[in-house]
């Protein structure tokens, strides 16, 4: 096996995969990236068994081959050369080696046949999405997951393909997160799947700002296209919970409210919540409501006021503040709509405005209050 | 002899550490060893009005046992050693010990610093027998630590806590399931694992002497002479015992006391520290987050002579404000003119969860059960003092070396 190639596209190649190395494995195999030579394409493969990052770069292949070589270490010195021609090659028993102006380095590397084949995808439902949708689907759904590792499936995000229409959902049980999003160029059929959050933040960070992404979902693992990058993962095979069971079909009264005042405010007031709940409490009144926090241990007390639009019953709510903050920083529109029951009910939340073909909705579960 | 594990419905050890404190000391300072160690309050040459926490064996034949005044403990024995307790450095052995157990089972209770019940009905196919696994945690606890445990194995908690007692120090004491009542039989019912003193003297006025006494009484006498506590010593003359070793109690009070250095007549002194006690106490449970429904007053007057009151209100409080007033009120129902008080302590029971809980829809039909187990978790977590104070407690707040305070 023989190629070179400049550094600062062999450079990009490895970036886009070596996070993928797990930091300790019982494998050992899998600290390594799997170089493969051929037809002048030059394809980097890494693995932690769960995420297969596959990236590609055209080099000028002198003989094909395959190798299996220490990740980290051919990403860390490729990183410490400036722009210059590498040249790489490796012999039979894998010992590789490559040079530079500056000199050259040898690499002890692995038969290429023991590192863990590419996940098959046999009959793959293919979806196209502009990246910046698949941005926003799993960005306003992701941070709502479980870390509970006794529920698997909620530790992942719901991808449930409809009529033309995709839906991400993600939940902890504490809070709901879901955005629906419509389109024609979207297939006609049902289908889900369970993502790893762990997968989906490696597709936001090699997603590009413009362009589409394709999703190929095969029975156990879902590939996502991104340009010169393909990354599978294996899908959460677990069944996900009855989400629209929770969903309250009918709410008493609405609330309207500056989205950006109320996440101020109550960034402000919880600094004197109890570290520990993080109980803040909405005291909600005809058009203002009260923001208001207290730390009975420490003695310390907070308390706001601000406007809003609302003409229901007078009542107090309670939320642990880093929940109701995370749905407020997840609201883009300038005006954000809760939908609310009672007390002791989950509340839903939804921008005051947002694009024809998307509904974005969250749910909030209440601390619930003895004597307010 | 059926030493099989198939006879033993369940194999429960109870151990318990050998004078532990004072074990530690001699430890920490070798000199002290075959010396009569006190650990406790200042005797202050038979003055200190304090409590011994443990004492050595070679003290203890002076007569001197833990929870003993120290005043007593210096008549008994002028010559022992009388050290301060150092609770850090028993915290650090007492995880130690801990460290050990755990790794013969996982269903532990602790019953306090130096001593536990382990369930090892599920690891005693690992060693054999009953005799190899008990053999082996007074060993690993000695390698470890360089203490002496006492253990005792026994197919129920009550036997096997008798059991851990019976020959200490450095025992080893196995009942196997068929010979319990023999076991149980000849012991004096002051043996019985929650008889207080209370009992023992009605049972001692009645002739019952040992378990065999106690165990020709019928269900309906005892019934009807101790009420709810009928039942119990029924259950444990036979050595029936249900529970559970992972059955955490849950705390059911949360009581502050204080010994006075000298005893007190002054109003002023008993307002004040009454004021200081209620407000450890609510802070407590609001760090806690528990509110209660009982207050408890507590009274002991120089003749030692103890009295309690208690008052029910119906909304459950956290608050200093709530309990000094209950307080106050009953304790105008005693009459203090002539009289002087040794100590005070205020509780309070009927727990419940005060803070919020986070509702969760997955599991909604858990409810009840989480928000006991909020309370539990939120009483494990203990931390930190009040920062405001009632400058009526000014006085009492200043630790003065002389005064005894305690918590529960």
């Amino acid at each position: 096996m023989k190629f070179s190639i400049r550094r600062d596209e062999f450079y990009e190649a490895l970036q886009k995969v070596v996070s993928v190395i797990p930091q300790r494995s019982t494998i050992s195999m899998t600290q390594n990236i799997l170089l493969s030579a051929h037809g002048g394409q030059l394809e980097l493969m890494t693995t932690d068994l769960e995420i297969t990052m596959v990236s590609h770069v055209t080099a000028e292949i002198a003989t094909e081959g395959d190798i299996a070589i220490p990740g980290r270490l051919v990403h860390d010195i490729v990183r410490e050369l400036p722009n210059v021609m590498l040249s790489f090659s490796a012999d039979a028993s894998y010992r590789a080696e490559l040079r530079s102006d500056f000199g050259q380095y040898k690499i002890g590397g692995e038969n290429p046949s023991d590192f863990p084949r590419k996940p098959a995808l046999d009959s793959v439902r293919e979806i196209t999405l502009p990246n910046e949708v698949l941005k926003r689907l799993i960005d306003k759904s992701i941070f709502a997951c479980s870390h509970d590792e006794l529920r698997p499936a909620l530790t992942g995000v719901l991808f449930e393909l409809g009529e033309n229409s995709l839906r991400t959902v993600a939940t902890d049980g504490h809070r709901l997160a879901t955005l629906f999003y419509r389109s024609d160029s979207l297939p006609r059929e049902d289908f889900s799947a369970i993502l790893s959050t762990r997968a989906l933040n490696f597709v936001m960070r090699n997603l590009e700002a413009d362009g589409v992404t394709v999703i190929g979902f095969g029975p156990s693992h879902a590939v996502a296209h991104m340009g010169p990058t393909r990354l599978f993962a294996r899908l959460i095979d677990e069944r996900y919970v009855n989400y629209n069971k929770v969903i309250p079909p009918e709410t008493n009264f609405d609330l309207t409210v500056d989205t950006s005042t109320l996440l101020a405010s109550v960034k402000r007031v919880s600094l004197f919540s109890n570290p520990i709940t993080a109980q803040v409490l909405l005291r909600l009144m005809p058009n203002r409501m009260e923001i208001q926090a207290e730390d009975i241990d420490y003695g310390g007390e907070a308390r706001e006021e601000i406007e809003c639009n609302y003409e229901g019953d007078e009542f107090v709510i309670g939320f642990n503040s880093r929940y109701l903050q995370d749905l407020l920083r997840h609201i883009d529109a300038p005006q954000v709509i809760f939908h609310l029951i009672r007390p002791d009910f989950a509340v839903l939340a939804n921008p005051g405005d947002q694009p024809e073909n998307e509904d974005q909705l969250m749910l909030l579960m209440p601390i619930r209050l003895e004597n307010v | 002899m059926p030493k099989t594990t198939s006879s033993w419905p369940r194999v429960i050890a109870h151990v318990d550490m050998d004078a532990f404190f004072a074990a530690i000391e001699v430890l920490r300072n070798p000199e002290l060893k075959g010396k009569p160690v006190i650990v406790g309050a200042d005797p202050r040459k038979g003055q200190g009005r304090g409590v011994v926490s443990t004492a050595s064996y070679e003290a203890r034949k002076f007569g001197v046992h833990s929870a003993m005044p120290v005043s007593r403990a210096y008549k008994l024995c002028p010559e022992g050693i009388f050290v301060s307790p150092k609770g850090g450095v028993y915290g650090d052995y007492s995880r130690r010990v801990f460290e050990v157990l755990e790794s013969f089972t996982p269903q532990i209770q602790k019953v306090s610093v130096d001593e536990a019940f382990l369930d090892l009905t599920g690891s005693i196919h690992l060693y054999g027998s009953v005799e190899a696994i008990g053999k082996a945690i007074k060993a690993k606890v000695l390698a470890e630590t360089q203490l002496y445990a006492s253990v005792g194995i026994a197919p129920t908690k009550s036997v096997a806590k008798i059991a851990s007692d019976y020959q200490k120090p450095d025992g080893l004491t196995i009942v196997l399931p068929d010979q319990v009542q023999d076991f149980l039989d000849p012991l004096p019912v002051s043996k019985i694992w929650g008889v207080g003193n209370k009992s023992n003297e009605t049972l001692a006025h009645l002739g019952i002497r040992t378990v065999r006494d106690l165990r020709a009484l019928s269900r309906e006498f005892l019934d009807a002479r101790f009420g709810k506590m009928g039942g119990f010593l029924y259950r444990m003359a036979r050595g029936i015992d249900e529970r559970d070793v992972h059955d955490r109690d849950p705390v059911k009070s949360v009581s502050n006391e204080r010994t006075f250095g000298s005893d007190q007549d002054d109003p002023e002194v008993i307002h004040g520290t009454l004021l200081y006690l209620s407000e450890k106490v609510a802070s407590r449970l609001r760090h806690q987050q528990i509110k209660g429904r009982t207050i408890n007053l507590k009274l002991r007057f120089a003749d030692f002579s103890t009295f309690s009151r208690s008052k029910t209100i119906l909304q459950a409080t956290n608050l200093t404000e709530d309990i000094y007033k209950i307080c106050l009120g009953m304790l105008e129902t005693f009459n203090l003119s002539g009289k002087k008080v040794r100590l005070i302590g205020v509780g309070v029971s009927h727990l419940e969860n005060a803070a919020g809980i986070q509702t969760n829809f997955l599991d909604q039909e858990n409810e009840k059960k989480s928000k006991l187990e909020a309370v539990l978790d939120q009483l494990q977590d203990r931390f930190g003092k009040t920062a405001l104070t009632h400058a009526q407690t000014l006085n009492a707040r200043k630790r003065r070396k002389d005064h005894t305070d305690s918590d529960d």
